[in-house]
């Protein structure tokens, strides 16, 4: 079934289409690749189905229901976690504190309960804080936890960033250029964070220039250019289409692996 | 010594102050200018209860503190949406609005003429009549807002404020209802503003509106940043140095004609120097970007 | 009306700033007080022809925008400061530049009216004086002679590609902080100029500053910030709407009801009349 289901989607900003009637469906339990040129409208689409732009016309459904106009916070709790191109983390707190706030707290995170201070929302912190330090683990950050987000390097910060959205715990991950700016020995490690997810059960959807990482673990690619899909498929369809290969001429070769 | 304790009085009661803005500024992030406007409803309210209907000055504190927070929510519920400069305008509009309203509503509030006569605090009989009383009576309040405060910020709720003040996106994205939170520090900070005000009224037992101007919103601004935004020991150094320095200035026997504006350029001076070079204050460790 | 040339004036001086710096500048506010305080100075104390130390006066305080810009704000982009952080160093350059200037000059009232308040010409039911006239001209010439400018010349257009995309701009070779540094200085000129035309039209106070630096904003932000015809728009509107309703009500609620339009104009159109709607959260 279709997890996600994007419908003649347009995004207008001030005299530059940045979205072009864009559709697409993303299947429950896939892991589904965004590729295209830059400016072609990758991450505008993401932030339109998180719910963070209005889209000027089209919708946006998840798990049959209409999401288009909620708000980011309310499509979060639906079952959504996402990350963003430019890594935003909360930069002067630790990164224990980062990841904390990723995970779920029932009503802990209210005034009541900070009021109030009871042995319960004790009980739940410690929980959470060993939980997060798990997460740390996950991503090889565990000795850091102490220290502030903006002293991590910035392979670390995406990591950082990776294992605050893994302890949402959301049925759906949209991971907005994962391995931008990573050393090349942190990408296996994200490649397998990734894998592991899918064989949990959840749903990917990922914007990647790292050909490489697209071809090795997508099911499904969706291509973009000017705002406007090109073309959709496995990965061999796509690394054989003439017209995906015509819009990036001159970006570089994709690899054939 | 009886000048001292009136001093140390009134730092008391920018503490309270200092505390309740920080908890807007310093530790949520946002621009909230014409705090003072609160102080102003909490005083109002209280003395006009007071000298009106009889009221005890008990009742209209609470009364006072809750009308506060009502203006709190009001002006918060429209304006959280809007970003960090127009935020600040508008919060600055209300507070002058609401100083406007202490000048000219003159049915209500007497308006240049002020408020004189407003009864003292009394446990049972006994009126809070010699001022050291009435310090220790400040202090409780400083010890009990402190208490509460401190609770709130160091929560898994005072985790989201900063959050909110690192990066509101990113709280968004993690499904932070961050609209419902700023309302509440502003609700919360009002209150605690509206209890100094009324504690203001009925120990000064005379108010007007030249109490309550854009400078001393500027002046509590001012203490938050000074001691340090997000910090609470900082409003404690704020308020305490702010009120307590230039009162040393009177001593220098200056004509008042000179020494009010020469402290407000202090004042302003300072606050370019400390942007400047030192954004988070004496003690805080955030640093405002 | 003569409040709306004021206004408009003030505004004006601002909106230029504005474009290229992107940041509420209040301290605007008292560099148009030092204006007037200077032409005062100059006429009054060193016998300068009244025109020529306004226009004095507007040189001086073309320095003084200049200097608190490089003093200031200039470090302060560069270490990427945000808004707020540049705002209350805003007011505090407000602050103590009016308050300096009531420790030289005192809390008394100055002013640089010529002759009695007496003839005007009667239009449309009320009195106008040569002077108001001449400020509703003066900021209307204005107006079209900064828009030819910031339309027609280089540097106009400078302005406006630095207020667009100061990085774009600098990779076509304009260099945003010079121009930002002529812009601080045209408005400041302007703010100058104003300060001296207000006190021929009214009295001078060291505090006089904060109330028309709000206005001026206010009229930037009713008009649509960035847009200069918004900002001369926005103060006439402004001027009239307060007029309007002091008419009705008492004078004392005049701040108040310039405040109430600014805020219905925040939450229901912060673009401003001539203002362009755009999408804010930069992703």
């Amino acid at each position: 079934m279709n997890i996600l289901q994007v419908h003649n989607l347009s995004k207008r900003f001030d005299g530059i289409q940045a979205v072009n009637e864009l559709s697409f469906n993303v299947k429950k339990g896939a892991v589904t690749a965004l590729i295209g040129p830059n400016g072609s409208g990758k991450t505008v689409s993401f932030n339109v189905i998180t719910g963070f732009y209005r889209p000027t016309t089209g919708s946006v459904r998840f798990n049959d229901r209409d999401i288009t106009h909620l708000s980011p916070n309310k499509i979060f709790h639906l079952g959504m976690g996402r990350t963003f191109q430019a890594i935003r983390l909360f930069p002067q707190m630790t990164v224990l504190e980062n990841v904390m706030l990723g995970l779920e707290y029932n009503s802990g995170e209210t005034l009541l309960a900070a009021l109030l201070r009871s042995p319960s929302l004790i009980q739940q912190e410690k929980e959470n804080t060993e939980k997060a330090m798990e997460l740390l683990k996950t991503v090889g950050l565990e000795e850091k936890f102490d220290d502030r987000a903006e002293n991590l390097s910035h392979g670390q910060r995406r990591l950082l960033e990776i294992a605050r959205t893994l302890g949402t715990d959301s049925d759906f991950y949209l991971f907005d250029e994962p391995t931008a700016g990573v050393f090349p020995n942190t990408i296996p490690k994200l490649m397998s964070i990734i894998a592991d997810l899918k064989t949990r059960g959840k749903t990917i959807l990922f914007i990647e220039h790292n050909m490489k990482v697209v071809m090795d673990i997508s099911d499904h690619i969706v291509v973009l250019n000017h705002g406007s899909k090109i073309a959709e498929g496995t990965p061999t369809e796509i690394r054989n289409n003439p017209v995906v290969l015509e819009a990036y001429m001159g970006k570089g070769r994709k690899i054939a692996s | 010594m009886a000048y001292l304790l009136h001093i140390l009085i009134i730092a008391g009661i920018y503490i309270i102050l200092t505390l309740s803005l920080n908890l807007i500024i310093g530790y949520t992030g946002l621009p909230a200018l014409g705090h003072i406007a609160f102080a102003c409803i909490g005083a109002y309210s209280s003395g006009i209860l007071a000298l009106n209907f009889g009221i005890s000055p008990w009742i209209g504190l609470i009364v006072g503190a809750c009308a506060a927070s009502f203006f709190g929510f009001v002006i918060a519920f429209p304006s959280i949406r809007l970003k960090g400069d127009y935020l600040a305008l508008a919060t600055f509009g209300f507070g002058v609005i609401v100083y406007s309203i202490s000048k000219n509503w003159i049915d209500l509030t007497r308006g240049p003429m002020g408020l004189p006569g407003i009864p003292k605090f009394s446990f049972f009989s006994y009126e809070l009549q010699p001022v050291w009383a009435y310090l220790i009576f400040v202090l409780v309040f400083i010890v009990f807002t402190t208490f509460i405060i401190n609770r709130v910020v160091d929560s898994p709720f005072g985790r989201v404020l900063r959050s909110i003040r690192e990066d509101e996106v990113a709280s968004l994205s993690i499904g932070k209802n961050v609209n419902r939170y700023k309302i509440t520090v502003f609700v919360i900070g009002a209150f605690f503003a509206g209890i100094a005000g009324s504690l203001y009224a009925h120990y000064i037992t005379f108010i007007d509106p030249s109490s309550f101007t854009v400078m001393e919103s500027i002046a509590v601004l001012l203490m938050v940043v000074f001691g340090g935004m997000g910090s609470i020991k900082g409003s404690f150094v704020g308020a305490l140095t702010l009120v307590i320095l230039p009162e040393m200035l009177r001593f220098l026997g200056m004509p008042s004609s000179v020494a009010a504006p020469l402290r407000q350029m202090i004042y302003g001076g300072l606050l370019v120097l400390l942007m400047l070079k030192r954004p988070q204050g004496i003690i805080g460790d955030y640093r405002f970007r | 009306m003569v409040v709306g040339g004021i206004y408009s004036l003030v505004a004006l001086s601002f909106a230029i700033i504005y474009k290229t710096i992107r940041f509420f500048h209040f301290a605007h506010g008292s560099v148009i007080v030092a204006g007037a305080y200077i032409a005062y100075s100059l006429s009054c104390f060193v016998g300068i022809p009244l025109l020529l130390s306004i226009v004095v006066s507007s040189l001086i305080t073309t320095v003084l925008g200049i200097v608190i810009y490089k003093t200031t704000y200039s470090y302060l982009r560069v270490i990427g400061s945000s808004n707020l952080i540049l705002a209350i160093t805003s007011f505090g350059i407000f602050i103590f530049i009016q308050n300096l200037f009531q420790i030289l000059y005192g809390a008394q009232i100055l002013s640089l009216k010529t002759g009695p308040v007496s003839e005007g010409h009667l239009i449309m039911g009320g009195t106008i004086t040569n002077v108001q006239i001449s400020i509703i001209v003066i900021s209307c010439l204005l107006l079209v002679l900064i828009r030819s400018v910031v339309v027609e010349t280089r540097i106009g257009k400078a302005i406006r590609a630095v207020a667009d995309d100061p990085l774009g701009a600098s990779i076509s070779g304009i260099n945003p902080e010079r121009i930002i540094i002529y812009s601080f200085g045209i408005g400041s000129a302007l703010a100058g100029l104003s300060g001296g035309l207000i006190s021929l039209e009214s009295s001078i106070e060291p505090t006089m500053g904060l109330n028309l630096i709000l206005k001026g904003i206010i009229a930037s932000i009713i008009g649509g910030l960035g847009s200069i015809p918004g900002a001369v728009l926005g103060g006439f509107f402004l001027g009239i709407v307060e007029n309007l309703g002091i008419w009705k009500i008492q004078a004392g609620w005049k701040d108040t009801i310039s405040f109430a339009v600014l805020i219905a104009f925040l939450l229901f159109r912060p673009e401003g009349i001539l203002g362009k709607r755009t999408d804010r959260e930069n992703l």
